[in-house]
């Protein structure tokens, strides 16, 4: 009998714990936490994709004999990932209007890139078609009217042709205009034509006008194409979802503390009652509250490292930072890879006229040999070689044989600068390079220096002060890709010096137990205001063409990545040192 | 990122992607050390047309019950028509008519494309309006022209079907549902595959799988830029395009329907007027007539139309021909063929 009331007592402390613990349990904001990681990196993903579906759709358009598989193969994903974001509590749950609004805004742009990617895909199998055609087509109808000798209309066409030429260059909506209004006048007297020029010449308009008409519509696809204000809405979304939710959190953990508390105050008086039941019950209901505590630090522990999860780290910031960076980064590669592209089209036109020249020669040429096989009068027969003198100096002339060579080495200029400008982008975009494994700097910067030797003006001296530092752990190839890119922009800057002492100083040292690596050279220098931009991609104070201004970007990706720093020191016009540091790690004993 | 798509790709299970890409790598290798040497039975890997995988990652126990309900009419109003009804799969997977017959003798308004190889293109229908396989199922039930079924009465009938709620438990905890319905079929189309073409052995280095004329009329339909669209691994369904590119096919051909305005009735955007997915030209020998009002008998035809409207020139008879052989050479295999 004298038990009873201190079992009750034990019983509905025991209850209370119970409501406690459920209580506990059911304000884990860790499922928050989820879902809130799982939303930002969705948005990044997408962010990404949008960026790289971009770039998948540029290179299209850059290489020949591409197809567009691979641009559509975005489109699951991307589709995925809407319909993820679209149901998730982000755009469902109770969240304030304003986000809900910017991830509806930031789902739609998605959406029209989508369908731009579209136009711009048929837009440009239509343009590429018409391209190839239009000067096929106008020369079968110059032919068609020579042999006619309607010298009047040859010449008219020659000048449409001319003219469609240079709107593709440079096109305007009031040349668009005017060149479609002549195309339909042609059009319109077709039927003054005999049939056999009529057709060649419908060819023609044909294209002239498709190309007329579609180059606008191509170009304004391709500059949707590489807009990138939805990774801009995205990062703004991002930095608005993140201080809602660390407020709401806040928020939510404050309350959830004050009841806390005030639960525990009531278990510990619960418990102190309990006392008065009896010694034995008073221990196990000791031990119970020892539980309890103990099991509230490890929850506590685990809330606080979920959230500093979810605040950032994740997620590669770097990445993250040059989301911001990427319509400037758009612009140049949509610059760095039109303007040689631009030139190689007009080289090949030039080099197109050699061709068919020399053609013309040859077909001389072999009519010439059939007729000397029948000829016997030797005036006649050097009558007709003189003429072919003739026909060789003016086609060595009209074709500009001489300076063929120098159209195809410029060609071939163009298209290492396009290779240059996607294989840059790769580098950058690239992130499966991270074959992780012990290895030597020294090595690295061997193999580095032999990589970057073809950039090094001649007279310009390297020299090495390597020490012996301990092994490092990380991507020997993204760390050569750092060394590659230091020692490359050195050459560079001395190159712009116009110096004949140039010189490269390439050091190793342990430095506070970091491996430490400096690149020094004696070039031009860099400004303060070039200096706070440096790092960031696409910025590049080189002439177009001659850089991406990814280099140092990815230098600082990479180091970074591996937990050491990129620092740099310069003096304009006297030189610059880049120094970066790797943490040194103890090898596991094997 | 364009790589991470990469990876994607070549990650999944037995893909021939995955072959190929370890091929690219290979070759580059190759190309590095004997630079512009070329060497016998070498996969040709730079050109705008690539091989169907060899096989492809489907779970069979969806594939068999897909392949049920794929052949079972009670998917229609009246328990007459099929998919199989339309998209006979001894016969290329189409009936090889203009436009096919629905329940009740109802007629169709769009051309039956083909189910082969439809797991490779990028969306469904001539208009794209589908993104899935799984959304495409909608259509042709739902269809009063087609199946005219109402979901929940096709539901029911499964239900008291004797064998399909045992064979939806084992796949599904929630056994038979509309979207496990159109996941199972889904799962059957993506099986479809036709690999291992005479013209997929030539890409992947057998330089006799093809003749010479077929070759030559390959290089004629690159050069004369057809290319330009049906292009990618199923030869076409990878982007739209409109028909009459260069010239209006439409305003010869006449009386527009409403299937003629394409991705307009989708979008309702005025660019998207008689836009079409250009269609995979894979199982093309096999699924006459041709284009989406099926006006073209033959292939001979429908190239008179591609080259008059979408290239806007003429080839000689000589190069025509050629290139119907080409063509001729895409369909690969499947059991379901035979």
């Amino acid at each position: 009998m004298k038990r009873m009331p201190g079992i009750f007592l034990l019983v509905a402390a025991i209850a209370f714990s119970g409501a406690l613990g459920f209580y506990l349990v059911k304000t884990m904001p860790v499922q928050q936490d989820i879902v809130f990681a799982d939303n930002i990196e969705n948005i990044q993903k997408l962010q990404a994709m949008d960026a790289a579906w971009s770039l998948a759709a540029l290179h299209t358009y850059s290489t020949p004999n591409s197809d567009f598989d691979e641009v559509a193969a975005y489109l699951p994903q991307v589709r995925e990932l809407r319909k993820a974001l679209g149901i998730s509590e982000l755009a469902t749950g109770d969240v304030p209007e304003t986000l809900k609004n910017k991830l509806i805004r930031f789902l739609l742009m998605i959406e029209s890139k989508e369908e731009s990617i579209e136009h711009f895909k048929s837009n440009f199998a239509v343009v590429r078609n018409s391209l190839k055609f239009l000067p096929l087509a106008s020369r079968a109808l110059n032919v068609k009217l020579r042999e006619m000798d309607d010298k009047k209309h040859a010449e008219n066409i020659s000048d449409l042709y001319e003219r469609t030429n240079a709107f593709l260059q440079r096109p305007d909506e009031g040349n668009q205009a005017t060149l479609l209004v002549e195309f339909n006048k042609m059009d319109e007297n077709m039927m003054a034509f005999p049939e056999s020029v009529a057709n060649p010449l419908g060819n023609f308009l044909s294209h002239a006008r498709v190309l007329v008409e579609r180059k606008i519509q191509l170009d304004s696809s391709v500059e949707k194409v590489v807009d990138l204000r939805a990774s801009k809405i995205g990062d703004e979304l991002i930095s608005q979802y993140r201080t809602y939710y660390s407020d709401a959190l806040a928020k939510h953990y404050d309350e959830r503390f004050v009841n806390f508390i005030i639960a525990l105050v009531a278990a510990l008086l619960l418990a102190i009652i309990a006392i008065m039941g009896g010694v034995m019950l008073f221990r196990q209901a000791q031990e119970f509250a020892e539980k309890l505590e103990q099991g509230i630090d490890e929850k506590t522990e685990a809330y606080e490292h979920a959230a500093a999860e979810a605040s950032g780290s994740m997620v590669d910031k770097n990445l993250d930072q040059s989301m911001a960076g990427m319509g400037r980064m758009v612009a140049t590669v949509a610059h760095e890879v039109n303007t040689p592209l631009g030139y190689l089209g007009s080289n090949l036109q030039v080099l197109h006229n050699g061709m068919e020249k020399m053609q013309t020669l040859m077909n001389e040429f072999s009519m010439l040999k059939n007729d000397l096989g029948g000829m016997s009068d030797s005036d006649q027969i050097s009558s007709r070689i003189d003429n072919f003198a003739i026909l060789v100096q003016n086609t060595q002339d009209e074709a500009m044989l001489d300076e063929l060579p120098e159209i195809v080495d410029d060609m071939q200029g163009g298209i290492e600068q396009i290779q240059h400008v996607i294989k840059d982008l790769g580098d950058f975009s690239r992130k499966d390079r991270s074959d992780e494994d012990w290895f030597d700097i020294k090595q690295c910067v061997e193999s580095a220096l032999k990589m970057a030797k073809k950039e090094i003006t001649p007279g310009t001296k390297v020299q090495m002060d390597l020490a012996d530092v301990p092994e490092t752990f990380g991507s020997p190839a993204e760390i050569n890709q750092v060394l590659i890119n230091l020692i490359n922009n050195a050459a560079h800057a001395i190159e712009a010096t116009d110096r004949d002492n140039g010189l490269i100083k390439i050091r190793t040292s342990l430095e506070k137990g970091q491996v430490m690596v400096s690149v020094m050279d004696n070039g031009e220098g860099i400004d303060e205001e070039t200096r706070r931009k440096i790092f960031e991609p696409f910025f590049t104070t080189k002439d177009v063409g001659k850089g991406t201004g990814l280099g140092l970007a990815i230098v600082r990706r990479i180091v970074t990545k591996h937990g050491g720093k990129v620092m740099l020191k310069s003096i304009p016009g006297k030189g610059t040192n880049f120094v970066f540091v790797l943490p040194v790690k103890k090898r596991p004993q094997e | 990122m364009m790589l991470t798509t990469r990876r994607t790709l070549k990650s999944s299970k037995h893909s021939t992607w995955q072959l190929a890409c370890g091929f690219k790598l290979c070759l580059l290798g190759l190309a590095m050390m004997c630079s512009s040497q070329v060497l016998a039975g070498e996969p040709l890997l730079n050109e705008p047309i690539k091989p169907i995988p060899l096989t492809v990652d489907v779970d069979p126990k969806k594939v068999a019950l897909g392949r049920l309900l794929f052949h079972d009419p009670q998917l229609s109003a009246d328990n007459t028509v099929s998919c199989a009804t339309c998209h006979d799969l001894k016969t290329g997977g189409v009936d090889r008519v203009k436009f096919s017959k629905g329940i009740k003798g109802r007629m169709g308004k769009i051309n039956t494309p083909t189910v082969y190889n439809s797991g490779l293109l990028f969306r469904q229908f001539w208009d794209g309006r589908a993104e899935t396989l799984e959304d495409q199922v909608d259509g042709p039930v739902q269809n009063p022209v087609e199946m005219g079924s109402q979901w929940p009465d096709v539901l029911a009938k499964l239900y008291d079907d004797e064998k399909y709620p045992g064979m939806f438990k084992a796949i599904y905890e929630d056994g038979i549902t509309r979207d496990n319905v159109k996941n199972v079929i889904a799962e059957f189309q993506r099986s479809l595959i036709t690999p291992n073409s005479r013209f997929d052995q030539y890409l992947r280095g057998d330089e006799n799988a093809i003749t010479a004329r077929e070759k030559h009329g390959y290089k004629l339909f690159k050069r004369y830029g057809c290319v330009s669209c049906h292009q990618g691994v199923a030869v076409g369904g990878n982007m739209f395009q409109l028909f009459g590119a260069v010239n209006s096919y439409f305003k010869v051909r006449g009386n527009i329907t409403e299937a003629d305005m394409g991705r307009f009735n989708v979008t309702g955007n005025p660019e998207d007027k008689h836009v079409f997915k250009v269609p995979s030209l894979r199982m093309v020998a096999l699924t006459p007539p041709y284009l989406h009002d099926g006006t073209a008998k033959t292939m001979r035809d429908a190239e008179d139309v591609m080259f008059k409207f979408q290239l806007g020139r003429k080839a000689p008879d000589d190069d025509i021909e050629a290139m119907v052989e080409f063509l001729k050479t895409l369909a690969g295999e499947h059991p379901e063929m035979k």
